[in-house]
């Protein structure tokens, strides 16, 4: 059976998890947020579903955003991980990047727009690294414009294809 | 005591008037004494022929006797001692008292340095702690246009699609569907607006914020990030005044390129602003000026508008303080230049400014940053 990979999105604060969701709302993406960084770490570890895309707040209480997302990273290794920061000071974001903890980050208010197009894009990215390249090249040519939209009925009308080969295998998980 | 003799040589004879250093004293003594036959503390600088120039105390009277003609009797006392103490301690007093001025200036200097040191973490807190509420409102307020775009289409696609057209008619203006979505758009365009000066507030108070990063920091040509910022404010001056850079050639200095041509631009806005206060017929001028001057490169921004009062001159690097109305200036302008130039770059910003005749706004930058 298929999982389907999910975006996250961690904050402290309900209003902002309310509009990131409200934002994604249009994108055939599953979405799962927590509000704060003890949900998350509860939850990560027993996740059977993939997290394709984790986006988390920098400074919540008990736990920052990157030992939320450092988690993240080692539960799936294969994930793209953000921070949505209202913080000025970018230092530890930076050096969080070049270690590879995450891909990058936006601050916070941040443009709908950009936003949207940034996570689809990771989204994409993660994609990427699991499906066969011939099959993301039919992807591409077939519907580039439109892709993101359509990703998901895309990718189901493949997986439902006798011919499909790799479902099974296409994130991998490590459990601690 | 005078160092000419003893008392039994000395007893009759007559006071040589040499014997008063400043000859003042020799006069206004004889004229009290004419006055009056009594003297009492009268303070002399005398000369003694052993220990030089004394200061003494003289206390006497004249006296009148038969057969004796009338002389002077009195005390001399050496009060130089007792005066040198006083001396001493009144100038350690003065001394203290310049240390003390001194020690208040300091202070001063200090506990302005201390405001806007700590208007800089205030600065960050605040805007940190409005980026959070603002992230949602920003972000649902974006959502909120989109849906009334969908609802407006919405309307469209039922007139389209649906045959009965009076009774829908009838609905819509029940409810003035008319005005409402149409006043909904208008609505969200004008809080746009106020959002947009919030978000333009708390960038710029992430200004404040201290990023001590030295890789920012690149030798650069000060007449090309002064040219840029004068093609930048083009738009804010060419209706009231001719600009005129004078420059010499100077060699690169590290600086933060990006905000030192935000500050040059900043006070040329604010040159251009202040010839327009002023609503002069022809044209004001505006002149911009960069030169080498000692372990320094200066810029210089002057105008020849309104000028400043001295009783706003002191308030001009004060966070949100504005002569301009609402909506034009945030009164973080200047403040955030103070910031940039003495707290990041360790140079000097200072201000000539008269009523009526204009203002010059002088930055002066080291060619060298510590490390």
């Amino acid at each position: 059976m298929v999982k389907w990979p999910m975006i996250w999105f961690v904050d402290d604060e309900a209003p902002i998890l309310s509009s990131l969701k409200r934002l994604m709302h249009s994108l055939p993406f599953e979405i799962m947020i927590f509000e704060g960084p003890e949900a998350v770490i509860d939850r990560v570890f027993k996740e059977e579903y993939p997290v394709g895309v984790c986006v988390s707040d920098y400074r919540m209480p008990n736990k920052n955003g990157l030992e939320v997302l450092q988690a993240v990273l080692e539960c799936f290794p294969k994930s793209r991980r953000f921070l949505l920061t209202g913080q000025g000071d970018l230092s530890r974001a930076i050096e969080a990047m070049t270690r590879g903890v995450i891909h990058g980050y936006w601050y916070k208010p941040w443009e709908n727009s950009q936003l949207k197009k940034d996570i689809s894009q990771a989204l994409w990215e993660y994609w990427k690294s699991y499906w066969p390249s011939y099959l993301m090249k039919w992807i591409m040519e077939k519907n580039m414009p439109g892709v993101m939209l359509n990703l998901r009925q895309e990718v189901r009308r493949l997986i439902e294809n006798p011919g499909f080969v790799g479902g099974e295998t296409w994130f991998s998980k490590k459990r601690p | 005591m005078l160092g000419v003799g003893n008392k039994e040589s000395l007893l009759g004879k007559s006071w040589p008037e040499s014997t008063f250093m400043n000859p003042t004293d020799w006069d206004l003594l004889l004229k009290m004494l004419k006055e009056k036959d009594r003297i009492r503390d009268f303070e002399i600088i005398y000369n003694s022929k052993t220990e030089g120039s004394r200061i003494g105390l003289l206390n006497g009277s004249i006296q009148e006797r038969e057969g004796v003609d009338p002389y002077f009797s009195g005390v001399l006392k050496d009060i130089s001692e007792r005066v040198n103490q006083m001396n001493e301690v009144w100038q350690a007093n003065m001394e203290l008292l310049k240390a003390n001025e001194q020690i208040k200036k300091a202070q001063e200097k200090l506990l302005e340095k201390e405001k806007m040191a700590s208007v800089g973490v205030l600065a960050a807190g605040v805007a940190h702690e409005i980026n959070n509420p603002l992230g949602f409102l920003k972000s649902n307020f974006s959502t909120l246009k989109d849906y009334v775009a969908t609802f407006k289409n919405m309307e469209k696609a039922f007139f389209e699609r649906i045959p009965e057209k009076a009774a829908m008619e009838v609905i819509l203006k029940e409810f003035d569907w008319e005005y409402l979505i149409n006043d909904a758009e208008t609505l969200l365009e004008e809080s746009q607006s106020g959002f947009d000066r919030i978000l333009e507030i708390v960038k710029s108070l992430k200004s404040f914020v201290h990023e001590d990063k030295k890789e920012d920091f690149l030798p650069a040509d000060i007449n090309t990030v002064v040219k840029e910022a004068i093609t930048l404010s083009k738009n804010e001056w060419k209706y009231h005044a001719d600009l005129d850079f004078l420059h010499q050639e100077i060699s690169p200095i590290p600086m933060h390129q990006g905000e030192i041509s935000q500050v040059v631009l900043n006070f040329i806005v604010n040159a251009a602003h202040a010839i327009k206060e002023k609503g002069l017929q022809e044209n004001g001028r505006i002149l911009v000026k960069t030169y080498d001057e000692g372990p320094t490169v200066a810029v210089s921004i002057k105008d020849n508008g309104v000028g400043i009062s001295q009783e706003i001159k002191k308030k001009i690097f004060e966070p949100f303080f504005t002569t301009k109305p609402v909506g034009i200036g945030s009164g973080l302008g200047l403040s955030i230049s103070y910031e940039i130039i003495k707290k990041k770059h360790h140079g000097k910003l200072s201000v000539k400014s008269k009523v009526g005749i204009g203002s010059e706004f002088i930055i002066h930058l080291p060619k060298e940053q510590e490390a």
